[in-house]
């Protein structure tokens, strides 16, 4: 050993020190990030000096930097499932409120009051002169008439409550983008390796809430900025460091669809995607918004019509105590469009008890214990008045609130099932990136130990050139 | 690198199993609570559009049984009031028997005559009986009388004007069945309807008549004698009136029956598919119990194994 190794014993000891505790710093960052979302655990790369001369005396250590581990494969898969996972709970809730809307407690709803209903028609033809029985019919199709009002506007509450949650999903999409442009921006412009580290890691975070709100699709760019495009279209939402912006607009009429339009960063015009938009939170909410709930209001709908313009075709047939005939049960409706809303009594029965129509011919002339037409009346009830003549006004509805019962059903299993798959997939993730507290001890110890080493040559080189002084 | 696990997996893994564990102790608790198997339409869509048209059924066959009662006052009525008429008309007929003795007087004959014009005013009110204040031989015409005696009984004829109509009332009494709950008046009490149906109210006006008038040739149509006969084939036809009521309330009872069986039978088709097995329910909430317990048991157990940090000092 020359004399000039001696002095180069203190800057070797110093590497060992400064290695070792950056490898301790390393450590504590993963331990202090063992919760943390999304964190991927760090390893410090380290490397022997370049040599001297023939190579026969290493130059040291030196850190060249961290690695963090992660699995690009399984976070992107688990970005994708996530977002169906998050298109079945936002379906799930909309639905089970829906189904609880739909059917009451004994799982008939509408049925169960148009059955009543009839129920009077046959009560009123055993004394079709009898005030009693008149009122009772009139409180039998007002409780119809309320019910439609009710369901339509439950139905129209929840779609509205269903849309704004769209609409804020839609703000948070659109935050969410420029948080992934800005921190592209930060990446593309960092100096160092680590620091590029830890904001592609935030940004991974980032990524995995905006893929849980809206299906998304990225890739890597050349300046590792990142592109995002809503899945299935090469619609973008973030390029480079510029980001789109999603918006929503929401019709309110009955069969009125919810839209969503990206504005392409820096273009005037938008582009309607709403048929794109199909998995995350906002894509399942979306199919719900547009889907099920607007067809829960056109049933209502249809129903509320058919079943007043039926009635009041054999009702105008009928007399009513006051010897008077051609005249609605229930307020003529102008179409399909809003009868569940519009549906009412008319004046004419609201006034006058004794326009119920029960009578086939004028009561002042044949007698009033004619109930032929309360006979007629009470005749819809089984008959297949619906979808083209194939199922009753009862049968209708509950095959609607059944398939609104399979849909929820479906999406019940399919979000545990989605939970499953995903919770798999994190434990998948986690086994590579996560913290595993046993190995950060271990790697704790082993790079103290260095520490100790590295500090006892420090001593030891001291002792040694104390011991030169001394000559 | 081997098989590596990280601290947070079995923290993932445990939060889904107990998620899981404490679902199925949720649903058994909901079904034991409610004691229903189906608490919305999701937990069985095909059952709940069963049972939805099941109750439909219930509901119409409730009101089949209300109609039926309501049938079956109609008809007791009417059997009451053609008893009453075929007692009097078998009063009648003594009092012609006894009044075609020719050792009889002309008086005895006129306080015989009295009586019988009582009888004509016994058959008129039975054939204006009401049920909740509708006349029930009236057809359509409930609300007012339907036969009133001619001012000038026994010498008029018709003796009795019918103010009714021939229109039956009929109410609805099973799926697409009707039943008519009124008899034709005219045909029972005037002798409408053709045939050798006789007219009640002219057979005691001209039983009265030749009573008044002490006719006992038995040749005279217009005799004592006469009128006997006419009484016989007028008994007749109220018995037999009187079986087409039985028949009428054979059918009642036997729909009745049937209605009343085929409710049972849904209510038990609704319970086998709605209602909870309450055994099965309380085994499989224990289960449910039970496998939670283990999973917390096990979670805690392996959430506080040992971990290498323990034995840093």
């Amino acid at each position: 050993m020359t004399i000039g190794g001696l002095s180069s014993l203190f800057s070797r000891a110093l590497d060992g020190l400064n290695v070792s505790s950056r490898g301790m710093s390393t450590v504590a960052n993963n331990i202090a990030n063992v919760n943390t979302p999304g964190y991927a655990r760090q390893e410090l790369l380290q490397a022997t000096r370049g040599v001297f001369g023939n190579g026969v005396l290493g130059g040291g250590v030196t850190a060249f930097g961290v690695r963090s581990l992660v699995d690009p494969f399984i976070e992107r898969q688990l970005a994708n499932e996530k977002s169906h996972l998050g298109s079945f709970a936002g379906r799930k809730s909309s639905l089970s409120q829906l189904e609880n809307i739909l059917s009451n407690q004994d799982g008939a709803g509408v049925g169960t009051v148009i059955n009543s209903f009839f129920n009077s028609w046959s009560e009123l033809s055993n004394d079709p002169s009898s005030g009693v029985l008149r009122q009772s019919l009139l409180e039998r199709g007002v409780d119809i008439v309320s019910h439609f009002h009710n369901k339509h506007a439950q139905v129209q509450d929840l779609r509205r409550g269903l849309s704004d949650s769209i609409e804020a999903q839609v703000d948070k999409v659109n935050s969410l983008s420029q948080e992934i442009a800005r921190i592209n921006d930060l990446v593309r412009r960092a100096a160092d390796e680590s620091a590029k580290l830890e904001l592609k890691a935030q940004r991974n975070v980032v990524l995995s809430q905006l893929s849980e709100e809206i299906g998304v699709n990225y890739f890597n760019n050349s300046d590792e900025t990142i592109t995002v495009q809503i899945n299935g279209t090469g619609m973008a939402l973030v390029t480079g460091i510029k980001s789109s912006t999603l918006s929503a607009t929401n019709d309110l009429s009955d069969n009125g669809q919810l839209s969503l339009f990206v504005q392409l960063p820096g273009g005037t015009s938008t582009v309607n995607v709403t048929d794109f938009v199909s998995s995350g939170s906002l894509g399942g909410k979306l199919k719900d918004r547009n889907g099920v709930l607007n067809e829960s209001l056109q049933k209502l709908n249809e129903l509320a019509f058919e079943f007043s313009q039926q009635l009041n075709a054999i009702h105008r047939n009928g007399y009513g105590l006051d010897g008077d005939d051609d005249r609605n049960f229930f307020s003529p409706l102008a179409g399909v469009s809003g009868a569940a809303k519009n549906i009412q009594i008319d004046n004419q029965i609201l006034n006058n008890l004794n326009a119920i129509a029960a009578a086939g011919s004028d009561p002042n002339v044949t007698g009033v214990a004619d109930n032929e037409n309360a006979l007629a009346i009470l005749s819809l009830q089984n008959s297949l008045t619906m979808s083209g003549g194939s199922v009753s006004f009862a049968g209708f509805f509950s095959n609607h609130v059944s398939s609104v019962g399979i849909s929820a059903a479906q999406v019940n299993r399919a979000f545990e099932s989605q939970l499953n798959l995903v919770n798999r997939l994190e434990i998948q993730r986690e086994n590579i990136s996560g913290v595993n507290m046993d190995e950060e001890a271990a790697d704790l110890i082993r790079y103290q130990r260095a520490f100790e080493g590295a500090a006892k040559v420090m001593s030891i080189a001291n002792q040694v050139l104390d011991r030169l002084m001394e000559l | 690198m081997g098989f590596r696990v990280s601290t947070t997996s079995s923290y993932l893994l445990f939060q889904r199993v107990l998620g899981l564990s404490n679902q199925r102790v949720l649903k058994s608790s909901e079904q034991l609570a409610s004691g229903k198997r189906i608490n919305r339409p999701s937990d069985d869509p095909e059952a709940v559009k069963t049972i939805a048209s099941f109750r439909n059924s219930m509901g119409r066959i409730d009101q089949y049984l209300r109609n039926l009662q309501s049938a079956d006052r109609h008809w007791t009525q009417a059997e009451q009031a053609i008893n009453r008429v075929n007692e009097a008309m078998v009063r009648a007929r003594e009092l012609a028997i006894q009044g075609n003795n020719g050792t009889l007087g002309n008086e005895q004959r006129k306080m015989i005559a009295e009586e019988v014009h009582q009888l004509a005013q016994e058959l008129l009110s039975a054939a204006n009986t009401q049920i909740n204040g509708e006349f029930i031989f009236g057809g359509y015409r409930t609300n007012q009388k339907p036969f009133e005696l001619d001012p000038n009984y026994p010498d008029a004829d018709p003796a009795a004007v019918f103010l009714g109509d021939s229109n039956l009332k009929r109410i609805e009494i099973n799926e697409g069945q009707t039943l008519e709950i009124q008899m034709q008046g005219d045909r029972i009490f005037s002798g409408a309807g053709g045939g050798d149906r006789v007219d009640l109210f002219q057979t005691l006006a001209r039983l009265e008549q030749a009573l008044r008038t002490g006719n006992t040739d038995d040749n005279d149509p217009e005799s004592i004698g006469q009128a006997i006969e006419d009484l016989g084939s007028a008994l007749t036809q109220v018995q037999s009136d009187l079986a087409s009521i039985g028949s009428r309330t054979r059918r009642i009872e036997t729909t009745r029956d049937a209605l009343v069986f085929q409710r049972d039978l849904i209510r038990q088709f609704i319970s086998e598919k709605e209602d909870v097995d309450l055994a099965e329910a309380t085994y499989e909430f224990q289960r449910a119990q039970l496998a939670l317990q283990a999973t917390v048991s096990s979670a805690g157990a392996v959430l506080n194994m040992p971990s290498l940090m323990d034995f840093i000092r």
